[in-house]
């Protein structure tokens, strides 16, 4: 079963502040991490929503001989037992080492006291998967307990932020590592890192033909493509390597933006889905970052909730052209990051009320909206390159808000005037971390 | 944003097991078994009000299935996505009211001849 531990980078820092603490009597602290359930085709996501240090009254005093760090109390337990009782969420006990370990890193007495706690919780709630996780100087790793008693090592655990961190780690042949030399800059392992993301792009048309081409190049192989559409004569002005005869032949622009792909990789995964999104969403989920080139104003809000859902990082891009005459056409863009916890589309003023409004009224509307290779390129290339620092970390910046703006007429792409016009440290309201995972309904 | 709870147990006593769901920032009521009026193929299907503005409307009520009306109805809102489901709303502006209000009036606008 393919099971993906999740946390955003923020939580993550929280929880390492809190475990960081002294405590007055015990060596270490330990907390519980509340986890909600994402639905994969086979598997499942388990999304962190929320955290509980173990309060200080709660832990008790090692005995002689005891080789714990920390001993906590029924209590303890029974807080987090009922919060799994009331939410149904999974629980993880969480704790730190200060040193990483070559072979098995949760030791002996963490087995043996985990395999004793982790009844309690399948007691109170029988369909979420428990388990712990520890953190230490240079990973983070965890097990989750089948409700048997036995424990499996979580194989992929995923710090949604940025940069993003992944625990996942495969060496590459020494002909991949050539083959990416001249992009070694990016930072030791970043072929293999690259190599390993799977990648959603919905929208191959105009822009997301860029996308596609341009991370296959990088070396990222495995896709989930989304696009309803065939290619016809209109398209064939922007989407990158589509040809007259894909035309005559009324090729999906999936199976073009598949072909690129397995041009330059043999061995890509890759899923081509020729529907809309929402009809099958559940392979997006397994995404490590989604690319959004629609539209629609709505289908980019309706992409924003279910990403953030998930905790996948989002990135969406889009153009317009308005031409009110006398004047001449103008032409502008966007570029944004939608990162989970973070500022979303609503606060930044990407999407509004009249927005929205304004497109709905227009619903069904005949007609195409103006599109160019130029700029959709530009759009492209940019977002690829903001993909490419997330997942690598190779400029070390973090915490950014990327929010770009691009002029076509002028030829300028820069950081939108937004950015100076709100508090960047606000909260978004509109997507809950606490209301992440499936839905009940 | 908030409601009073006697509109939210109006509501319950009509339609049973409603729940109150959030999402991008947007209310909700879902409601299980909505029970539709005379003429309406399929009769019984799930929704999920919005009682507050979306898409240019003040109220909107998505259904689980576009439905076959008596006369015929603009359904532009096709296959949108709420709670990781698909939904339907068809056209109809200006509902305002207490939940209950707003719900009888969707459903009214299901039947009536414009």
């Amino acid at each position: 079963m393919n099971i993906i531990f999740k946390i955003t980078k923020d939580m993550l820092g929280q929880i390492k502040a809190d475990l960081a603490r002294p405590h007055p009597f015990a060596f270490e602290r330990v907390g519980f991490i509340y986890v909600r359930r994402g639905t994969l085709g086979e598997g499942q996501l388990l999304l962190t929503a929320s955290y509980q240090p173990v309060r200080d009254e709660h832990y008790t005093k090692a005995k002689a001989g005891d080789l714990v760090g920390a001993i906590i109390n029924r209590y303890a337990i029974t807080e987090a037992m009922q919060k799994a009782l009331t939410t149904g969420e999974g629980v993880f006990h969480v704790h730190m080492h200060h040193f990483d370990s070559f072979g098995e890193p949760f030791s002996r007495v963490d087995l043996r006291s985990l395999n004793e706690l982790m009844p309690n919780f399948y007691s109170v709630s029988k369909d979420a998967l428990h388990g712990a996780i520890l953190i230490t100087p240079k990973n983070i790793l965890g097990k989750y307990w089948t409700p048997d008693r036995t424990a499996h090592n979580l194989q992929m655990i995923s710090v949604v932020g940025d940069p993003a961190i992944f625990s996942q780690k495969k060496r590459l042949s020494i002909i991949d590592a050539e083959r990416y030399s001249r992009q070694s800059f990016l930072g030791d392992h970043s072929d293999e890192i690259i190599a390993h993301r799977t990648i959603g792009v919905v929208g191959v048309g105009g822009g997301g033909s860029h996308i596609v081409q341009q991370l296959s190049h990088l070396g990222f192989k495995k896709f989930v493509l989304y696009d309803p559409d065939i290619i016809s004569l209109s398209n064939l002005n922007r989407t990158v390597e589509a040809t007259e005869k894909n035309v005559e032949d009324k090729t999906k622009k999936i199976e073009i933006a598949g072909r690129v792909v397995k041009s330059l990789h043999k061995d890509a995964s890759i899923r081509a889905i020729g529907k809309r999104w929402q009809t099958e969403p559940e392979p997006l989920r397994e995404c490590d970052l989604v690319f959004g080139c629609v539209d629609q104003h709505q289908e980019r809000h309706e992409l924003e909730i279910s990403m953030r859902r998930y905790l996948i990082p989002y990135i969406d891009i889009g153009l317009t052209v308005v031409h009110y005459k006398p004047r001449p056409p103008f032409m502008s863009g966007h570029v944004f990051l939608s990162m989970p916890g973070k500022l979303c589309m609503w606060c930044l003023g990407i999407l509004s009320e009249s927005k929205v409004a304004e497109e709905a009224k227009g619903y069904g509307a005949t007609g195409s909206q103006p599109q160019v290779v130029w700029a959709n390129g530009v759009l492209a290339s940019t977002a690829v390159g903001i993909a490419v620092d997330l997942i690598t970390g190779w400029t070390q910046k973090t915490s950014r808000i990327a929010y770009l703006t691009y002029e076509g007429n002028a030829g300028i792409l820069k950081p939108s005037t937004r950015l100076n016009e709100i508090d960047l440290t606000k909260q978004c309201h509109h997507h809950q971390l606490v209301k992440i995972g499936d839905p009940f309904l | 944003m908030e409601f009073p709870d006697e509109q939210i147990k109006e509501l319950e006593k009509v339609y049973g097991d409603v729940r109150r769901v959030e999402e991008g920032g947007k209310t909700y009521f879902y409601i299980p078994t909505l029970t539709l009026p005379d003429g309406c193929d399929p009769s019984v299907v799930e929704a999920m009000l919005c009682p507050v503005e979306r898409d240019g409307y003040p109220s909107r009520l998505f259904l689980s299935a576009m439905v076959k009306t008596p006369f015929p109805r603009n359904w532009n809102a096709n296959g949108v996505r709420i709670m990781e489901r698909q939904w339907y709303a068809f056209s109809y502006q200006n509902v305002k009211g207490t939940l209950l209000q707003m719900l009888g009036a969707h459903l009214r606008g299901l039947k009536e001849n414009r």
